[in-house]
């Protein structure tokens, strides 16, 4: 199960980092892991 | 490339990490829902997604690229956005509900169902679910007991006729769960202690599965004052798409779907939506 989680952020940053992405999924779960992997497949 | 970047939120992997054998997933007659989702997320990794622990708590959908917020103070700007959320089942919140879990308490009867076969057990709720359920899972056990705390349900008519006709279903009236009844070793349940909500006698009923079926809530927090939702709270798609009310955030899963709420179902919709935001992008950004 720990392998699961991924290094969370720590909270409350002194600088807010901003990030852009093409697509931003949210959920780990069946749905999000599979959109996940298709938009790489299909580039 | 697309680069996406995926935020795990509270729950890494999701509701199948919950859970212990699942049997319904295509290529895998039995698989652990921890050990399934592992290799979900390893994949993702493979094929160059970023995935951080994070959780979202405001999501900016008036404009595009969208801003979502994350509980690190990281914001995130994105020229699509996949909604994947999920959906929770709803508990009563006893101890031995939750001591039980997993071990003869479940929400789930198209999961867990099979694992009662010949065996006795309850249902507890009166709405469509309970109602389904317990149909359902006559298909496996040899009796259903329907735990209701008044002496009428609340499912549609023709699902109450067809629970009335089955030989195998029993509802009990005016009666709530008190308890979850069972031992530690090994693990699992014995009976139910269910009160009579006006006299309240205690009756103790032997059974092996107790299925709680009061409703499902979907995640819709960060969205549902923005996108058009339906039956419930869950968030209204376009008809065989993952197209949401507003262009460029896209749903898929437990989040959209009342009906089938599956592990593989949401594992569609999820490829649905990458290619319906994929497509989007191409109108949109080219
Ligand atoms: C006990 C149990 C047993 C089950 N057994 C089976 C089975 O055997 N077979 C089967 O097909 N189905 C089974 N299911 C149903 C299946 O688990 C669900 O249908 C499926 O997990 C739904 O997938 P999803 O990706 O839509 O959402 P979920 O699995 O619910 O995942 C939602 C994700 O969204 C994340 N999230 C929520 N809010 C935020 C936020 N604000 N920011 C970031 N992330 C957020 C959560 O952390 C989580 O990772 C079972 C369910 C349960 C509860």
């Amino acid at each position: 199960m720990r392998r699961l989680i991924e290094m969370r952020k720590p909270k409350g940053h002194h600088m807010a980092e901003t990030r852009h992405t093409k697509v931003l999924i949210i959920g780990s779960g069946p749905a999000g892991y599979t959109a996940a992997f298709m938009p790489a497949v299909r580039c | 490339m697309l680069n996406p970047i995926l935020v795990q939120g509270i729950e890494p992997g999701g509701q199948l990490t919950t859970t212990t054998e699942v049997e319904n997933w295509p290529g895998d007659s039995e698989v652990q829902g921890p050990d399934l989702m592992i290799r979900m997320q390893d994949h993702a990794k493979a094929m160059g997604c970023e995935i951080i622990g994070d959780i979202i708590t405001n999501l900016d959908t008036s404009k595009r690229p969208f801003t979502a917020t994350g509980d690190s103070g990281t914001i995130y700007t994105a020229d699509a956005v996949i909604l994947a959320t999920g959906a929770r089942a709803k508990w009563l919140g006893l101890p031995s509900e939750e001591a039980f879990k997993g071990f003869g308490v479940s929400a789930c009867a198209t999961c867990d169902g099979f694992f009662y076969r010949g065996q006795e057990i309850v249902v507890i709720g009166g709405g469509n679910t309970a109602v389904e359920e317990a149909l359902f899972l006559t298909n496996f056990a040899s009796k259903v007991t329907l735990i209701h705390r008044r002496d009428e349900l609340r499912a549609e008519k023709i699902l109450q006729d067809r629970l009335m006709k089955n030989p195998k279903i029993e509802p009990l009236w005016f009666h709530q769960l008190e308890e979850v009844v069972g031992e530690d070793n090994p693990k699992g349940v014995e009976a139910v202690r269910v009160k009579h909500v006006e006299t309240g006698e205690i009756t103790e009923i032997p059974c092996k599965g107790v299925f709680v079926a009061i409703g499902h809530a979907p995640a819709n927090e960060l969205v549902k004052d923005v996108l058009e939702l339906h039956n419930g709270g869950y968030v209204k798609v376009e008809a065989g798409s993952t197209r949401t009310s507003i262009p460029g955030i896209f749903a898929a899963g437990d989040l959209t779907d009342h009906v089938y709420r599956q592990a593989v179902t949401s594992a569609g919709m999820g490829c649905m939506a990458a290619l319906d935001a994929e497509k989007f992008l191409a109108e949109h950004d080219a």
